[in-house]
């Protein structure tokens, strides 16, 4: 009788040992009780050839490099507000029954942000594409503040903000004047690794209308964020990986003062 | 949340990334809906983080990790889980699903269990268990937990861990005997 308690008190002993969980007061005990009792020397045999088992066995998932990038954008655009999950299948779903209802109702909409910032986008991404043609990269080639700034005065209404990233891996190669929506604005160059991105300072454009809180898209391939602050709207533009770009405008937001609202 | 908070939050959360999705896809048991999971528990603990007092971040995000899952567990799957902490009550929903494991396992009697298939079996067995069992498997053979930890990520007391360590670990042993009596022996 003593000895069958013994061994229900043991089960619990024997995986803690296999885990590595026993105090020293317990293992001593545990090796008394196995060394009169066959029975549990076995059960800890078959214990701990089913732990190496399990660990050489079972696939221990890695995150696909998918759901990094999809997390990243995800948490960027997290306002202060309550959380938003957008699954993949209701993202598709709530797509297809906005598409659905715009063919049945014919709804006309007004020109809103809707319309105006996929234009403004495509122009900040021909932009970009043109700056990466041969000699359009910079008008002023340098990586010091102290000489860009200066040679945009009088060129455009929005003057450029310069963060100094360097030790982030943002290396800051110059200033260019560009051409967007019928302005001219200033546009700063930064490579990170072998990829360059462009920051945009422009001004409000007609019609425009902006939340609050920074921005993410996609197109043809080009990732970009923007937001508003003050009298500027501001975009980032680059091949770069997503989360690479959101970095890099979490750090030029902070850095030069200029977060969105 | 301002710039700094959201990067402590990176720096000290998104290491944990292949923990919270292996946990998630073992819970879950499918790639979908363990990155949806876990989309909304990195939300969650976003929105929450104000909350995090250290100092380890793995079992912090893993709890909510854990609470994501079984909110999807009760809705997408609640035949498995059993609304109570009662392990009487766990033992009868584990029973159910290891009952049907391999109904008609290998009609070749010679043949000798291939390593092959004993751990696609074993993998199988283990995402056969109850949800309950299945989680202090996976976060203590695959991620290593201490008992400590799981105990705080489960929200259950260290004897309880223990006893569901030991409870899980019976199915499986039971589930692979049964499997190795079907085929030839084959020491587990």
């Amino acid at each position: 009788m003593g000895r069958l308690m013994d061994c229900d008190r043991m089960v619990g002993l024997i995986d803690a040992d296999v885990d590595g969980e026993l105090d020293l007061t317990s293992i001593l005990a545990l090796e008394a009780h196995l060394a009169a009792c066959p029975h549990c020397r076995k059960r800890r045999l078959e214990r701990r050839a089913l732990h190496l088992r399990l660990q050489s066995t079972l696939v221990r998932y890695r995150a696909p490099e998918g759901l990094r990038q999809r997390l990243g954008v995800a948490m960027a655009m997290q306002p202060n507000a309550d959380t938003v999950v957008l699954s993949r299948r209701r993202a598709l779903a709530v797509a297809a029954s906005a598409v659905g209802l715009l063919v049945a109702g014919g709804v006309a909409y007004r020109l809103t942000r809707q319309q105006v910032e996929p234009d403004l986008a495509e122009q900040v991404v021909a932009s970009h594409i043109r700056s990466l043609m041969p000699g359009h990269l910079t008008d002023v080639a340098s990586g010091d503040p102290n000489q860009i700034v200066p040679w945009f005065n009088g060129k455009v209404s929005v003057a450029p903000v310069v963060a100094d990233l360097a030790s982030q891996n943002f290396e800051l190669v110059g200033g260019r004047l560009d051409y967007v929506a019928g302005r001219a604005v200033a546009a700063l160059v930064y490579r990170h690794e072998n990829h360059w991105i462009n920051f945009l300072a422009c001004p409000p454009m007609p019609g425009e209308v902006h939340g609050h809180g920074t921005e993410a898209m996609t197109i043809k391939g080009y990732h970009l964020t923007y937001w508003t602050a003050g009298r500027a709207t501001y975009w980032v533009v680059s091949d770069a990986e997503p989360t690479d770009l959101q970095l890099f405008t979490a750090l030029v937001q902070r850095n030069a003062q200029i977060k969105p609202g | 949340m301002d710039q700094v908070q959201r990067a402590a939050f990176e720096r000290l959360m998104l290491p944990h990334l292949d923990d919270a999705y292996n946990l998630a896809r073992w819970l879950t048991g499918n790639r979908s809906d363990a990155e949806d999971v876990v989309q909304e528990a990195y939300l969650k603990a976003m929105k929450h983080f104000g909350t995090f007092r250290g100092p380890e971040a793995r079992p912090w995000l893993l709890t909510i990790v854990r609470r994501c899952c079984f909110s999807w567990l009760r809705v997408n799957r609640p035949h498995q889980l059993v609304f109570t902490d009662n392990d009487a009550a766990i033992e009868m929903a584990n029973r159910s699903t290891v009952v049907t494991l391999y109904p008609t396992a290998t009609e070749t009697p010679e043949a000798t269990l291939a390593d092959k298939e004993m751990r696609e079996q074993l993998h199988q067995a283990v995402a056969d268990l109850a949800p309950h069992y299945r989680e202090v498997i996976v976060l203590r053979e695959l991620q290593g937990c201490s008992y400590r930890e799981i105990s705080e990520i489960a929200g259950i007391p260290i004897g309880t861990v223990m006893s569901r360590l030991a409870r899980a670990r019976e199915h499986l042993t039971t589930a692979m005997e049964r499997q190795v009596g079907h085929g030839a022996a084959h020491g587990l």
